[in-house]
């Protein structure tokens, strides 16, 4: 027999898809769900893809199964509302062929703007969702996805959580010979696929009726499993939950949900009936419990399992020992936080440190660039969104500015981000006569989820270089007059084009471009090198909050020193220097290292 | 010391700042369990490009794991690969829990924990090992990570064998040497540091 290997969440749910015969996988990347689609694009015969956004891979997904080929599609939970509107419709056509669609959520907010429970939608959209518990669940449970939505005629939702995507557990491997699951070339089927007012009224009709079978087939399922221990306690749970379950109340009963909707409702109500007390632990809402009270079956849970943040098995405990939620989990308060930072030399260094000049309110958006929000540069006022920034920019700007005021709104966009949903906003800013200025950082790659590739670059994710989306030509194409583009490392430069930009009477877009430092990988060709004789520790180095640029004390004082280790030879320090005591040097293997002059 | 048939489950903390190994070296542990055919679970914090961030993994192993994650009070071995982290995830450690700490503080600027450590880490079974430093005159800055689990090494009772199997797997042909001398280096220094009576640097 072959050794189990080790395979995160979301690894595994690629294997079950393989192993599942798919054919077409499709997302967007963001953690915690980014693995399923790089995963799955390993794999032979499966056509892999990044999509522009959820809302688009959820159609062209869709798009394969009606086509008769088994798709997956995935997203992390915030996507999953860019996909909301397919995804409400796509529960009305069915499918062909398989469809699961793969929500990652982000209990605790790890990498996320929010903290939502996307339970919610399998409940609103009426589909079935199934929630793994771990890796060797997620493999198994993406199969019996494929099955049920097949069986029901239904997208079937995948719901892992972070901790179920990204912890490695042990995953015994089913046949590597995947079994043909194609249903043949797409049928028209007019009152189906077609959903006109008369038609989704059927339709409606039809998934009303798909509701009650799953319901039944809950009932049915071997997915929900009930085991019985000390019948004092018997909890009610789904998902890594479960495991939390089995370390906090060892001896409790647990009816453990793989298939949490629709709900099993007569098995729930034998369970209940043979145990003394019923729990329900959910991490965030009180999504079962509600189900659960509906049906009327008295439940005790959100009382005290914490609504916030993720759970531990010691969280747990602690909580139900209180009888009330108990905080989030951290590491010693006292000891000073520690961010992630800015890569040392990457271009965001010098467009913050030329932003927290300007004095302006600026609405900044999802990707690296966020940390531009963090000291020194302070440099974000708002995050909401993917796309946000230009939008939200483009509200404040209409109500902000009196007559003959200067623009004093900035919208920060990444590139990923801005073909993502930022084009439609700036659309409408041109359309609806705003005048903000949209700063677009192109580093040419979607890095803070792990270098992806995306329109803008045109890398494909399986290989091969495809068409590339020329962004002054669109912004041009969508009316903007005013379209500038600058090098971020020129800080002088940068600011003054900014300036222009701002004084501009119209919307104006200024990019930034430099492509991403990890997309090189190559060794520094020079470095900065710290005058100390000429250094009088001014502190105006650390403005450009660069992590190779330090502190060096000495006797009370200090000076700035770089740490070579980190130091790419960028020149954003040097140009920061007033006294000019900060230097580039060339590397050479001549230990006389040569100075350079700056221009 | 725990024994190889591991009648009891064994929880690893490893904390640290991002970019010092701290993920491959939970791989490490992971797989070393996995091919002496033990449960494990490996759980980390990933995402926002955590590089310089403050970044932990743990690792669950024994007969049968089943959370992946550990809460307060509830670690066995807390794995410092940075002092101030360390003391950041101590209260993750159990009472009677074994920390093992790296003597390093990256971005140290006013506030120099090292006189206070003793203090600091408080009753904790606390192993000092200058890590940064042995590595660094080794000229492999880099392989921190795999000193640190040589020195864990010692606490656990894997093979040498199985050790060396684990770490050919990862890198390549120079990277391996590297790899094999800082563990052994790792290993001398925890018996060293453990005769010695615990004390400050």
């Amino acid at each position: 027999m072959q050794r189990p290997l080790l395979l995160s969440g979301n690894q595994a749910v690629a294997r079950g898809a393989y192993e599942s015969g798919v054919r077409f996988a499709t997302g967007y990347p963001g953690t915690p769900s980014t693995e399923v689609v790089e995963s799955l694009s390993t794999y032979a015969n499966v056509h892999a893809t990044w999509s522009v956004n959820e809302k688009v891979a959820m159609e062209s997904a869709l798009g394969a199964a009606l086509a008769g080929a088994r798709s997956i599609v995935a997203m992390k939970h915030v996507g999953l509302n860019v996909a909301a509107d397919p995804l409400f419709s796509a529960s009305y056509t069915g499918i062909r062929a398989g469809f699961v669609i793969v929500v990652g959520d982000d209990p605790s907010a790890n990498s996320s703007q929010n903290e939502q429970d996307s339970r919610h939608y399998a409940r609103a959209a009426k589909l079935p969702f199934l929630e793994p518990a771990d890796s060797q669940e997620a493999k198994d449970f993406v199969i019996a996805a494929f099955a049920l939505s097949e069986r029901f005629d239904t997208p079937v939702i995948i719901r892992l959580t972070t901790r179920v995507c990204h912890s490695q557990c042990r995953v015994s491997l089913g046949s590597e010979i995947h079994p043909h699951n194609d249903q043949g070339p797409f049928v028209p089927d007019f009152d189906k696929y077609v959903l006109l007012p008369r038609q989704a009224v059927g339709r409606h009709i039809a998934i009303e009726k798909r509701q009650e079978e799953l319901a039944a087939y809950s009932d049915d399922t071997d997915l929900n499993r009930e085991e019985f221990r000390d019948t004092s306690l018997g909890i009610i749970t789904s998902g890594v939950c479960y495991s939390h379950v089995r370390e906090a109340f060892p001896d409790a009963s647990v009816f453990k949900l793989g298939q949490p909707y629709p709900l099993p409702q007569k098995r729930m109500s034998a369970f209940a009936d043979k145990v003394d007390r019923v729990l329900v632990v959910e991490e965030l809402d009180g999504f079962l419990e509600s189900e659960i009270a509906a049906a009327g079956i008295a439940v005790d849970g959100k009382r005290w399992v914490p609504r916030v943040g993720e759970l531990t098995p010691q969280r747990l405990r602690s909580s139900f020992d209180a009888g009330a939620p108990q905080p989030i989990e951290t590491g010693d308060p006292s000891i000073t936080p520690r961010a992630p930072r800015i890569c040392a030399g990457c271009q965001y260094l010098g467009i913050y440190t030329v932003i927290s000049k300007l004095n302006l309110t600026v609405c900044g958006d999802i990707g690296c660039y966020t940390l531009g929000a963090f000291s020194p540069w302070n440099g974000i006022d708002t995050v909401l969104c993917m796309g946000a920034s230009i939008s939200m920019a483009a509200g404040m700007e209409k109500v902000g500015r009196t007559n003959g005021d200067q623009n004093n709104v900035l919208a920060v966009i990444g590139d990923g981000t801005f073909l993502h949903s930022g084009v439609p906003a700036l659309m409408d800013l041109v359309y609806n006569q705003g005048r903000t200025t949209v700063l677009i950082l192109d580093n040419a790659t979607t890095a803070m989820t792990g270098l992806q590739g995306h329109p803008g670059n045109g890398e494909g994710l399986q290989g091969g270089k495809t068409k590339q989306v020329d962004l002054e030509k669109l912004c041009e194409a969508i009316g903007i007059e005013w379209v500038e583009v600058v090098d971020p490392y020129d800080m002088d430069a940068t600011e003054s084009t900014l300036r222009e930009a701002i004084a501009y009477p119209g919307p104006s877009v200024v990019i930034s471009r430099a492509p991403c430092l990890l997309l090189e990988k190559r060794a520094p060709i020079r470095q900065a090198h710290v005058d100390a004789a000429a250094c009088t520790g001014c502190g105006d180095c650390f403005s450009v909050g660069c992590i190779a640029v330090e502190k060096y004390q000495t006797n009370g004082s200090f000076v700035a020193d770089i740490n070579h280790d980190l130091c790419v030879g960028c020149g954003l320090c040097v140009q920061s220097c007033p006294e000019g005591a900060i230097a580039p040097r060339l590397l050479t293997d001549d230990p006389d290292l040569v100075e350079l002059s700056l221009s | 010391m725990i024994d190889s048939t591991m009648d009891t489950n064994v929880s690893i903390m490893i904390a640290g700042v991002g970019g010092q190994g701290i993920l491959l070296a939970g791989d490490v542990l992971a797989r070393i369990a996995l091919h002496s055919d033990l449960d494990v679970k490996k759980s980390e914090v990933r995402g926002l490009s955590r590089r310089f961030g403050s970044v932990w993994c743990q690792v669950h192993m024994g007969r049968r794991i089943e959370s992946p994650i550990g809460g307060l009070d509830s670690i066995d071995y807390l794995l410092g690969f940075e002092t101030g982290e360390a003391l950041r995830y101590l209260p993750y450690l159990k009472d009677g829990g074994t920390a093992l700490v790296n003597r390093l503080e990256i971005g140290k600027s006013v506030d120099d924990l090292a006189p206070r450590h003793s203090e600091l880490f408080g009753d904790t079974d606390c192993i000092w090992l200058d890590g940064s430093d042995e590595v660094a005159n080794a000229g492999c800055s880099r392989n921190l990570n795999v000193f640190m689990l040589g020195a864990f090494s010692q606490l656990l009772h894997f093979g040498h064998s199985a050790w060396q199997e684990v770490l050919s797997e990862l890198g390549d042909r120079r990277s391996r040497m590297a790899n094999l001398r800082m563990f052994e280096m790792g290993t001398a220094a925890f018996d060293d540091a453990n005769r010695r009576p615990v004390k400050p640097k």
